[in-house]
């Protein structure tokens, strides 16, 4: 149950910010809400999201690639805390490049010669900064 | 079986979960359709022409539904579906005890939770266990055929155990009635509850039978308009059964499809319904034996069949099978106790109905067969 809920926050986080650009993942978002609002509640998950994103997954690999397929479903669980724990760290990363670019106006502060973009070269932040 | 009636979907879709719901046949949409374009009003009540032609509908399906099962008009009150029936009778009546079976659904469960309840288990002790248990003024209240693997009941001894011990009998045929033969006539059950979405009626319709010999002591549960003769600020006088049960307005287009649906099913004969629901379950027991790593519930019996993997959970495999346009369900099917017995997390349920075809157990199996791979 503490496992499931683990990987369901994790989902939300992941589902919450993808889900600002797609409807799909607005809808596992939603599920990922309700898992761990049920599993603080002590009850089970009616829409298991972990077995729908598995599903999702292996099944558009099985017929291109069974043995990826199989691989994926066995170590799920592991992959999907890899990805996860990527995913927050690059997000991470570009919103604090992000911040940088908008307050010393380049992505690097300490070298702005290394930051290939630079604001006011590139006018990516126009009269922002 | 008469597939051109149904919707192209049925076509196009592998649709395996008729023992939740049906689909239904033009016929009876068309039927339906007719009720709102052409006497769209209160049947029972209105003295119009309009009023008239809906009351002469819905009186003809209730006669439609009481041939299907034996019965005479005045036995059929129409319901929102068996669980309605079932909670009437809960509502309506009282009993010492009520005695039912491991395998009831929560239908049939929860309506008797608040009364002395007994269970008995459905092994090969049943009928002893359960002629045991039952006194005069109880009531056996069993399941005919389970929605989890199709086990049928000997309902035919259980009523000789009722009328011998004095106690009231209810049948839920919710999944028999649809499928097979079945009349009151033999079984002489005191209640039989049934649901109209289940064979190919709409779904909010429902039946509940009740013999001449218990429709006095039945309380309706809901009073009000169309059920009384006649009502004073202190009292009423109620109508008989079924009317006595029908307070409000019913659901006219609903309880016409209902009728039609009997109807398309009488034409059929349920004979030929369930023999093609045994080709079906032979040709599905032929081809569940050739593949590994599925396991079948009580695989002997016949229109449903409840799957489970020690490699997949049940949720997900029909997840999997919804990916390659089969439908079944997947859960615990509304009997969470008997699961705790069996020690089985969920099952996925496969179940058929006239309009299935070889076709369709070929897509299951074929699905199930790419399924496996990832294991």
């Amino acid at each position: 149950m503490v496992k499931n809920c683990m990987l369901c926050v994790a989902y939300l986080v992941v589902f919450g910010i993808l889900g600002i650009f797609s409807s799909t993942h607005r809808e596992l978002f939603i599920k990922s809400l309700e898992c761990v609002k049920n599993s603080f509640k002590r009850r089970p998950c009616e829409a298991d999201v972990k077995q729908e994103v598995r599903a999702n997954i292996t099944h558009s690999l099985i017929e291109r690639n069974p043995r990826i397929a199989k691989f994926v479903n066995q170590y799920f669980d592991v992959l999907s805390w890899v990805f996860i724990i990527l995913f927050i760290a690059s997000t991470a990363l570009t919103i604090s490049v992000i911040v940088d670019l908008i307050i010393h106006g380049s992505c690097n502060p300490s070298k702005p010669s290394g930051c290939p973009v630079n604001a006011h070269q590139s006018g990516l932040l126009g009269d922002l900064i | 079986m008469r597939e051109e009636d149904f919707p192209e979907i049925v076509r196009n879709y592998t649709y395996l979960d008729s023992a939740c719901t049906t689909l239904t046949p033009e016929q009876v949409r068309s039927k339906m359709e007719e009720f709102h374009r052409k006497y769209p009003s209160c049947p029972g009540r209105s003295g119009h022409s309009m009023g008239k032609e809906a009351d002469k509908e819905v009186e003809k399906a209730r006669r439609e539904v009481a041939d299907l099962i034996g019965a005479s008009k005045e036995n059929i009150c129409f319901t929102s579906g068996t669980t309605d029936s079932i909670n009437r009778v809960a509502s309506g009546l009282d009993f010492n005890k009520v005695v039912i079976s491991e395998r009831e659904h929560n239908s049939n469960l929860l309506p008797w939770q608040d009364y002395d309840l007994e269970v008995v288990s459905t092994g090969k002790d049943f009928l002893s266990e359960l002629e045991s248990q039952v006194e005069e003024g109880d009531l056996i209240s069993l399941v005919h055929v389970s929605n989890l693997d199709g086990l049928e009941l000997p309902i035919e001894k259980v009523s000789t155990i009722a009328e011998d011990s004095g106690a009231y009998f209810m049948v839920d045929a919710a999944q028999s009635a649809p499928h097979k033969a079945f009349s009151v006539k033999d079984l002489d059950p005191d209640f039989v509850a049934f649901s109209g979405h289940k064979m190919l009626g709409p779904p909010g319709t429902g039946v509940l039978y009740a013999a001449e010999r218990v429709q006095q002591e039945l309380d309706p549960v809901s009073r009000g308009g169309g059920a009384v003769y006649a009502s004073s600020y202190e009292s009423s006088e109620l109508k008989e059964f079924p009317y006595k049960m029908e307070a409000g307005v019913p659901n006219t287009s609903g309880i016409i499809g209902l009728g039609k649906a009997c109807q398309y099913l009488s034409e059929i004969g349920m004979d030929k319904v369930e023999q093609h629901e045994q080709k079906l379950s032979e040709y599905f027991r032929e081809r569940i034996r050739q593949l590994s790593g599925f396991e079948c519930l009580n695989p002997g019996e016949d229109g449903l069949f409840s799957l489970y993997s020690e490699k997949i959970d049940a949720k997900e495999l029909a997840l999997h099978l919804d990916k390659d346009d089969v439908a079944v369900r997947a859960g615990q099917h509304c009997l969470h106790p008997y699961f705790q017995k069996l020690q089985v997390e969920s099952t996925a349920r496969a179940s058929f109905y006239l309009y299935n075809n070889k076709k369709d157990i070929e897509n299951l199996f074929d699905s199930l067969r790419r399924i496996s791979k990832i294991f």
